[in-house]
């Protein structure tokens, strides 16, 4: 076979012509079925390795040529990410699959309150940043079929006449040609491109294999790696790594990272073409797997090349000069093909994520304004209109390129080129940072950082490179602007130690990031905005709110003209009917409810963009629609009920705690009043017994004028001896309730309690006598020192002695008093052989006025206050009185007191 | 291994192959030595390359699945 540049042309023809046909087979695919294949995570995987372009195929080998292994910080940095996928792409991947993200600027505007204006400054900086990107794969392409041609012994063949110019503008209008007609065919909801994908795919297998081709060939005909390691030392070449590890290894590699989230296109194959989570899991490490097999033979193929290839022969084009050199022209056709495929999807995928952003954020906003009296549009629907703006974006874009690749040919390294696009590009990463990871970010702040960011980019970076066409810029690069040395490109503030990539990328980035942080701490974010931040930090909680900014009582017909228009007739109609069937009423009734027209703003947001659903829609919904300040307004109205009902609930857990509380004293009053009825009720029957004896015989001594002295002595008597015992009952009542109440107050003092024994026995002997109760004085203790009142003491134990002797009721009555000391307590027993207190009575014999049957009939029968009298004294002094079991089957009285330990010489004896 | 702790050692994963491609650990393989007749930072570079694609898929493994329930609107999610 011979290899001539039309052979190439027409084999990259047909080529595309295949690619061509797979996407579409694949668009069919999908369509009639599930996906099956296509939608595999390796397919996924591989449609990722589109980062991986001609700059890869040929300018890593060039790049591995001048700086060594620097070339791989370019995968390296991808890699990271990929293998920590866990915390930046899953999010990413979850918050465009929530919102409906389509392309980098959707993000950056959707977190920052669908700001139109982010949404615009990103679209316009990525196309500029994009085009020395897309100028380098036209130079690889060309260079590529120049290469051929210039080693063909066929002359150029059909190319003849055509330079370099004329072969790079042929083949950016071919790619214009190809790529709108590949991606622009439909406007899919979600932004998808199954299609695409698949070519992409089979490209990415494509360039694998032609790159593994030719670095497996060049091992075989060097011979292994120690032979080309060792010639290519032995031929004065550093192998060793020795100035690469420095501060541009450490820029690149940071670049790469972030070109890998911020990248447009492969923001869109690996966000927005996802339609699987989990397939990321797959690509975590497949696709850094990928890259370093594209990366395994980059260095032998360019060392081999240096050594064997003559001296001046251009690096970036050994993966095709190799084969040609040896003669092998079916591997340098598969190489040229591998270049080619490339080059291809980079440029295709990378102009349709650039025209969706110019579309969704510019063409459609600008008609929204100028159709803003008339609706939206008018009968061609905005389809067509978006259709157009994309194809016009994509020629505009390559048009970009060329320029670029036109202004800076004279340039020859690939690598470099690449780098300017990699550091335009990362200067959307702090805030996309920011968009998953700080809720206070504000859009006023990171459109500020942006722009400073990329004006950095332009002086540093991108106006660098136009130095060897341009010798104004040169002149700037040399002494600065005006002279003014400090603000030379490459030596900002006077920074000169740095690489100028190291240096771009670190300026840009670091004023970025500063005016990032700082503004957003010092403005504040709109309303919008807020609840946007929320959402994108929120993603992973369960059961995200589904509020709609939007309300309102638009009809079903305003909503589906909006829809069609956008999403297309089908589509319009499925989700419409779908609602109608949910709400379960004809499509004429159709009342859309808030999450219906939620959900039409997110699937109008994958076709034109977040921030231009949210204003088409709010056209249409806008007759009573809530502004978000409103909403917000409510929201925080409902936040300070909430509280406000919280603080009211709390307040009548207090009251129920405090009705509770009051309904137990109530009761307690109650029981109280009551006892105190009885109280009073018992004490008006006391008094009223002797009351109505004085009264009684005081009226006959009144009235009967003729009784006799002995009589009348008589009945002066009984009235005396009534009066006494009134006067001790209300003697004791008042002594009762003055010790109930506390009134009573004596101070208790260390005593003898033995002594209080004793005379309380000598008190009642002389009672004992006259009733002929024998007195048993058993068991006593030497002596008791007890903290007591003595006369209190004395009366609690004559009063139970007497009670004793007094309700004994037995023939040979007899009362048995002992005492003695039982631990640190000193015991009085008062047993009787009387006939005892019935069971029943026993629970009953300490409350006031009760005394018993026996006490009711006894002759000398007292008010029923002794005992509980005594006992209210004895648990004053901390002791107990009480009814134990006593001898035989009388009663027994017994009285614990507490001893003290008090030297006897202080016991008051 | 807890769900914390591993989404935490995947975090160090990452976290340590950054660390080990940067100075200074790179460094330490800048020798003047050739493995296999390799340089050694390139035998390192790829080593350590190997080594992060391997534990990466062991941790696209065992990191838990946590992906969001299928939506009424993403019939591709369903299958």
């Amino acid at each position: 076979m011979t290899l001539t540049a039309d052979l190439v042309i027409a084999t990259a023809v047909a080529y595309v012509g295949l690619l061509f046909l797979v996407a579409f087979l694949g668009d069919r695919h999908t369509r009639n079925r599930d996906g099956g294949f296509l939608r595999s995570p390796f397919v996924y995987t591989l449609s990722i390795s589109v980062y991986c372009t001609s700059w890869t195929f040929y300018g890593a080998v060039g790049s591995a040529a001048r700086t060594g292994l620097e070339f791989v910080t370019i995968y390296l940095g991808p890699t990271l990410v990929f293998v920590g996928w866990w915390f930046i792409l899953r999010r990413l991947v979850r918050i465009s699959h929530d919102q409906r993200i389509t392309s980098i600027a959707d993000l950056i505007s959707s977190r920052f309150g669908k700001s139109n204006r982010l949404a615009v400054l990103v679209t316009i900086l990525a196309v500029i940043a994009i085009a020395p990107y897309i100028a380098l794969q036209l130079k690889a392409v060309t260079s590529s079929i120049e290469t051929v041609a210039g080693a063909s012994e066929f002359g150029r063949g059909s190319l003849e006449g055509w330079d370099e110019v004329g072969l790079a503008f042929g083949v950016a209008a071919g790619m214009a040609l190809f790529t709108i007609l590949f991606g622009t065919r439909n406007v899919d909801a979600k932004e998808q491109h199954h299609g695409v994908v698949a070519a992409i795919a089979l490209e990415a297998v494509v360039k694998l294999a032609a790159l593994v081709a030719v670095g497996l060939s060049v091992l075989y005909v060097s011979g292994g790696l120690d032979a080309i390691y060792t010639r290519a030392a032995a031929a004065g070449l550093s192998i060793h790594a020795t100035e690469t590890f420095g501060d541009r290894w450490i820029a690149s590699m940071l670049l790469a990272a972030a070109a890998i989230i911020c990248l447009p296109r492969q923001f869109q194959v690996t966000v927005v073409e996802n339609s699987d989570e989990s397939h990321l899991r797959t690509a975590s490490w497949a696709f850094p797997a990928y890259m370093l097999a594209m990366s395994l033979f980059i260095v032998p193929i360019a060392l081999y090349g240096l050594t064997v290839m003559p001296s001046g022969s251009n690096p970036d084009m050994f993966t095709l000069t190799l084969p040609l050199a040896a003669g092998q022209d079916g591997l340098a056709l598969f190489a040229f093909i591998g270049g080619f495929s490339s080059a291809t999807s980079m440029i295709i995928l990378e102009s349709i994520a650039l025209s969706i952003m110019v579309s969704n954020h510019i063409v459609v906003p600008i008609m929204l304004r100028l159709t803003a009296n008339e609706g939206i549009g008018d009968g061609q629907g905005v389809r067509r209109l978006i259709l157009n703006a994309r194809r016009l974006s994509i020629v505009l874009i390559l048009l970009l390129g060329f320029s670029y690749f036109y202004l800076t040919r004279a340039s020859d390294a690939l690598a470099p080129i690449g780098l300017i696009s990699f550091t335009g590009v990362a200067q959307f990463l702090p805030a996309i940072l920011a968009a998953l990871f700080w809720r206070d970010a504000s859009a006023k702040a990171a459109t500020v950082a942006i722009s400073v960011g990329f004006l950095v980019w332009l002086w540093a970076s991108f106006m660098p490179s136009f130095a060897s066409s341009s010798p104004a810029v040169a002149a700037i690069m040399a002494e600065g602007p005006f002279g003014i040395a400090w603000l030379r490109p490459q030596a900002l503030f006077g920074l000169e130690r740095l690489d100028p990539l190291a240096h771009a990328v670190f300026w840009s980035l670091f004023l970025n990031t500063s005016i990032l942080i700082v503004g957003s701490l010092v403005t504040s974010q709109s309303a919008l905005e807020h609840v946007q931040a929320a959402l994108f930090l929120n993603v992973f909680r369960k059961a995200p709110a589904e509020a709609g900014p939007l309300r309102g009582s638009a009809t079903a017909d305003d909503l589906f003209l909006v829809a069609r228009r956008v999403l297309g007739h089908q589509r319009a109609v499925d989700l419409f009917s779908e609602e109608a069937k949910l709400a379960g009423m004809p499509w004429s009734t159709l009342a859309p409810s808030p999450a219906f027209i939620h959900r039409l703003e997110r699937e109008l947001a994958g076709s034109v963009g977040a921030a231009s659903a949210h204003v088409m829609l709010s056209k249409v919904v806008s007759g009573d629609a809530v502004s978000l300040e409103e909403v917000m307004q409510m929201a925080d109205e409902t936040q300070q009920a909430i509280e406000h009902s919280q603080a009211l609930e709390r307040a009548s857990a207090q009251l129920r705690a405090t009705a509770e509380k009051l309904e137990i004293a109530n009761r307690q009053l109650r029981k109280v009043d009551q006892q105190k009825d009885e109280f009073l009720s018992q004490v008006s029957h006391e008094v009223r017994t002797p009351m109505t004896a004085i009264r009684a015989f005081s009226e006959i001594l009144l009235t009967e004028t003729d009784l006799d002295e002995a009589s009348r002595r008589k009945f002066v008597n009984t009235i005396h001896k009534e009066s006494l015992r009134l006067t001790s009952l209300l003697d004791e009542i008042l002594d009762l309730s003055a010790l109930e109440r506390g009134e009573r107050v004596w101070e208790n003092r260390a005593i003898d309690a033995e002594e209080s024994l004793d005379r309380a026995l000598h008190v009642c002997d002389a009672l004992a006598r006259r009733s002929g109760t024998v007195m048993r004085v058993g068991a006593r203790a030497a002596r008791a020192a007890v903290l007591a009142d003595p006369d209190r003491l004395g009366q609690v134990l004559i009063n139970l002695i007497s009670n004793a002797i007094k309700y004994n009721g037995a023939d040979r009555p007899e009362v048995a008093v002992s005492s003695r000391v039982e631990d640190d307590r000193y015991v009085i027993e008062v047993a009787d052989n009387g006939v005892g207190i019935p069971e029943e009575e026993r629970p009953r014999i300490f409350e006031k006025f009760y005394r018993g049957r026996l006490g009711e009939s006894a002759p000398h029968a007292g008010a029923g206050l002794g005992l509980p009298i005594s006992r209210e004294i004895i648990t004053r002094m901390n002791g107990r009185l009480e009814l134990v079991p006593g001898m035989e089957h009388g009663a027994c009285f017994r009285v614990t007191l507490p001893l003290i330990s008090v030297p006897a010489a202080t016991a008051d004896v | 291994m807890t769900r914390r702790k591993l989404v935490a050692a995947a975090l160090f994963f990452a976290a340590f192959g950054a660390l080990a491609y940067l100075p200074p650990l790179v460094l330490l393989f800048r020798l003047d030595l050739r493995v296999f007749g390799v340089p050694v930072e390139t035998v390192y570079v790829f080593a350590l390359w190997i080594m992060l694609v391997a534990g990466a898929r062991w941790f696209s493994r065992v990191l838990p699945d946590d992906s969001a329930p299928p939506e009424e609107s993403r019939p591709e999610a369903r299958r």
